[in-house]
């Protein structure tokens, strides 16, 4: 095998038809048996020659992103004039008083000591490739700020020897780039500064979008926009998701003997359960479960079928602060519209993030509603006493997946453990665990994005820290024989391990299921006579 | 340099240093409100610090005013900036350079207060028996600092070339600022070998300093190793190495601040939604001078 050849910063602006690196499968770090063998696996999906005509794909041989190839030298000049406007407006109070403290601070007090490297599951899981050094996005992107958007940046590039050419090159790796992190902030955690390269890439991603208009559709045209426009990026409509809620209660009525029926718009009620609309058609059991616990324990719910208010997902977090916005001041409007006492967030992640502490300073006056976890409102309702429990009924292997945007960016770690220590009895902690996790792969919205082959990078690169940690979590029963159960609260993060699972085929290999919280609690309940974990029967 | 020379240097120097560091941080202060952008764990939470847990873990957090303890914060700060905590938990090959670096600082900051201090002896004929103590003092502090902060400072120069890790990310200026910091150790060194007394003749060329003394005068390599170290304070404020300072902005204002929205707040931040908004994408909808309130506010109507 030849060496590879040094990736330098200011290769990122060389040659735009040539791709950036390649991703070799065996230099990968290794994953346990069976996993162990990359021939194998499916590889990586090759680009089709059409796709080649088309796109750009100059990065790492994938391709998240579909962005066509421009037409003319006119149409790239274009772009990159765009893009260094973007860049002083990032550094402009009025354009991005919303984030300009922190990205300040973090561009100009990082002193390279790469303390930050070796947290990143990216760059570990890929063998250590530069490309995904949590420092090497940022750095470029911090040459390119110093050298146009402050004064005196372009001499004091040369004469600092850190100066990195703007052009094509430059701004068609850095948006696809931009998608190769999944904002899990591991990295700021370890810094001794306080600098936080997920925030550097999540303004890197806010330039392209809100400057250039460039956005992965997953995220904007079919996510944000389609969510403000039908009331979810999954495409459901308000009447599509009662008629498809009415069918799942039915289907669960009849299979579990227990009267289930969702609550729509109900004016007044305590609390609005805020679920991602995506939970309805790939988890609906985790739907249900929410149904049962808070009608066992007496609670007044609702949904709302308002637009977008059965759908909490809010996907300007990982890419634009306009669509942030909107996003949550609806769902703040539909809360108050429905004159309810508290939202409940229900199992995402992101929504936490964007809607309990993000969204806190966009929501003011009587928009600022509460907003509470659906996991300190399930503890309190467990440990109340109106719900009876059996933990027997939850005599199986399961282990605990924190979702980054719960654990590390909100600091709720103890309530789920809490929880499953009283229902679980053979619960047991992946290593690390809390606030140290590791990303599922899917975090910063590569979770949804699926378009050319970006599926395999998630497989097999930014999810491979998490599938070796939950395998050696089971590593006591490795085969598919016994049962076991991957507890993952958070709608994006089970969508990333049903791609991982899929690829290694880890269900039929080991055995390990994917699930919620809700469903655990449910499973254990006395008064429900049959077992509400099914292991994938119908 | 003799005579008025001395002040005239080091005090402008001084005041300049100040008044940047002031720019700075006040640059900082002035800064909008952002939104919440917090990382777990937070210390000042003391009741859930140590499972990096926050008041987001209580059921209806909002009921309860969320104490916020000071001491952990302390703590915290005291464990990073004296024995580079964070440094030896993720980046151990560095450390020990990071380490005496930075303590080799810490020595050479104190040895300038045991001068002042030496200087006010001197000036109130304090006897000479405790005089020799204090400029016994220091000269271990200032030399135990200058032979630390050497090893520190190449090892992290050899470092930065030598390892492919650092080397593409060590600019000219990463290297200038290291040699500078090697200037002011070996400069130190050679003042104190070439010295018969070294603390004696900085305690003395500080108080002629504090007193504007016109005679005062000092040794070509003493005098070499002040003026570095002063040249060296003036470049301070125009590079990274105010971490020191905005290490408490980008801990205390972003990953630490985990204050839910207050009154005062919300006045700030109604002023910032009514700001115009220049984006050019196309769903910004920033033409005509579109507001950053409108602009989200329109698209729910």
């Amino acid at each position: 095998m030849t060496k590879k050849k040094k990736l330098t910063l200011n290769d990122i602006s060389r040659n735009a038809e040539k791709r950036l690196t390649e991703i070799n499968i065996d230099e990968l770090i290794p994953l346990p048996p069976p996993y162990d063998k990359s021939e194998e696996l499916p590889g990586i999906k090759p680009l089709t020659d059409d796709q080649k005509t088309r796109l750009v794909d100059n990065l790492d041989g994938f391709n998240a992103l579909v962005l066509l190839k421009p037409q003319s030298k006119e149409e790239e000049d274009k772009f990159v004039r765009q893009f260094e406007a973007g860049l002083k407006k990032l550094l402009n109070k009025g354009d991005n008083w919303t984030f300009l403290q922190p990205l300040l601070l973090s561009l100009e007090h990082c002193v390279r000591c790469q303390t930050c490297s070796d947290a990143c599951p990216v760059y570990v899981a890929s063998g250590k490739q530069e490309i995904y050094r949590p420092t090497y996005r940022a750095e470029i992107f911090r040459r390119l700020i110093n050298k146009f958007a402050k004064p005196g940046g372009k001499w004091l590039a040369k004469l600092k020897g850190a100066d990195i050419k703007l052009n094509w090159a430059t701004i068609s790796r850095l948006y696809e780039l931009a998608y190769r992190c999944t904002l899990c902030r591991r990295c700021a955690q370890t810094c001794p500064i306080g600098v936080d390269n997920g925030l550097i890439t999540r303004e890197l991603r806010k330039l392209f979008s809100q400057e250039l208009g460039w956005a992965p559709k997953e995220l904007h045209e079919k996510g944000t926009v389609l969510q403000l426009e039908v009331g979810s990026p999954t495409g459901l409509r308000p009447d599509v998701a009662k008629d498809n809620m009415e069918f799942i209660d039915e289907d669960f009525t009849e299979s579990l003997g227990i009267k289930i029926k969702t609550n729509w718009d109900k004016q007044g009620a305590d609390v609005l359960l805020l679920h991602s609309a995506g939970d309805i058609l790939s988890f609906p059991e985790s739907v249900i479960a929410f149904a049962i616990i808070c009608d066992k324990a007496g609670i007044s719910w609702t949904l709302s079928s308002d637009i977008p208010g059965y759908d909490g997902v809010n996907y300007g977090l990982f890419y634009d602060d306009i669509q942030l916005a909107k996003v949550a001041t609806r769902h703040a409007q539909i809360a108050k519209k429905l004159k309810v006492k508290k939202i409940v967030m229900g199992e995402c992640g992101h929504e936490h993030k964007a809607l309990a502490t993000v969204a806190d300073r966009l929501l003011t006056g009587d928009l600022n509603i509460p907003r509470e976890s659906f996991i300190t409102f399930f503890e309190d309702i467990v440990f109340s006493g109106k719900i009876k429990f059996d933990p027997s009924k939850n005599n199986f292997p399961v282990t605990l997946h924190d979702p980054c945007n719960i654990v590390r960016n909100l600091g709720i770690v103890e309530p789920q453990r809490r929880i499953l220590r009283y229902l679980c009895p053979q619960f047991r902690e992946m290593i690390p665990h809390g606030v140290d996790n590791q990303c599922c792969g899917g975090g910063g919205g590569l979770s949804v994005m699926s378009d050319v082959n970006i599926n395999d990078f998630k497989a097999l690169i930014a999810g491979r820290m998490k599938l070796k940690q939950i395998l050696e979590a089971f590593s006591d029963h490795p085969r598919p024989d016994v049962n076991k159960y991957l507890c993952a609260p958070c709608l994006n993060c089970k969508l990333q391990m049903r791609v991982i699972f899929d690829y290694y085929g880890v269900q039929e290999k080991s055995g390990i299921y994917i699930g919620g919280l809700a469903e655990l609690i449910v499973n254990a309940m006395v008064d429900l006579k049959k077992p509400f974990i099914t292991w994938g029967e119908e | 340099m003799s005579g008025l020379y001395w002040p005239v240097f080091i005090f402008t120097i001084v005041f300049v240093f100040i008044a940047l560091m002031v720019y700075r941080v006040l640059k900082i202060i002035k800064m909008p409100v952002h939104l919440r952008w917090e990382l777990a764990p937070i210390p000042h939470d003391k009741e859930r610090y140590s499972h990096g847990g926050s008041y987001l873990e209580e059921h209806e957090w909002w009921r309860r005013k969320q104490p916020k303890a000071f001491f952990p914060i302390i703590t915290y700060m005291a464990w990073e900036i004296f024995l580079m905590k964070g440094v030896w938990q993720h980046n151990r090959g560095l450390w020990p350079f990071s380490f005496t670096l930075h303590w080799g600082i810490y020595l050479v900051i104190l040895s300038l207060f045991f001068h002042f201090i030496n200087a006010m002896l001197l000036i109130g004929s304090v006897p000479a028996a405790v005089q020799d103590v204090f400029f016994s003092i220091a000269s271990v502090v200032a030399v135990t600092g200058y032979c630390v902060g050497l090893f520190g400072v190449v090892g992290l120069i050899l470092k930065r070339y030598l390892d492919k890790n650092y080397r593409e990310y060590s600019s000219y200026s990463t290297y200038f600022k290291l040699l500078f910091l090697a200037a002011i150790f070996v400069s130190g060194i050679v003042a104190w070998a070439l010295s018969n007394d070294f603390a004696n003749a900085l305690g003395v060329f500080t108080r002629d300093l504090f007193t504007v003394d016109s005679g005062i005068t000092t040794t070509a390599a003493m005098g070499s190793h002040i003026i570095i170290i002063f040249l060296f304070i003036l470049y301070l404020p125009f590079t990274d190495m105010v971490h020191f300072i905005t290490k408490f902005f980008t801990h205390h204002s972003v990953r630490w601040d985990d204050s839910p929205q207050n009154e005062k707040m919300t006045a700030k931040l109604r002023d910032l939604i009514n700001q115009p908004v220049t984006w050019s994408a196309p769903h910004v909808k920033s033409n005509r001078g579109n507001r950053w309130g409108d602009i989200v506010e329109k698209e729910n109507d």
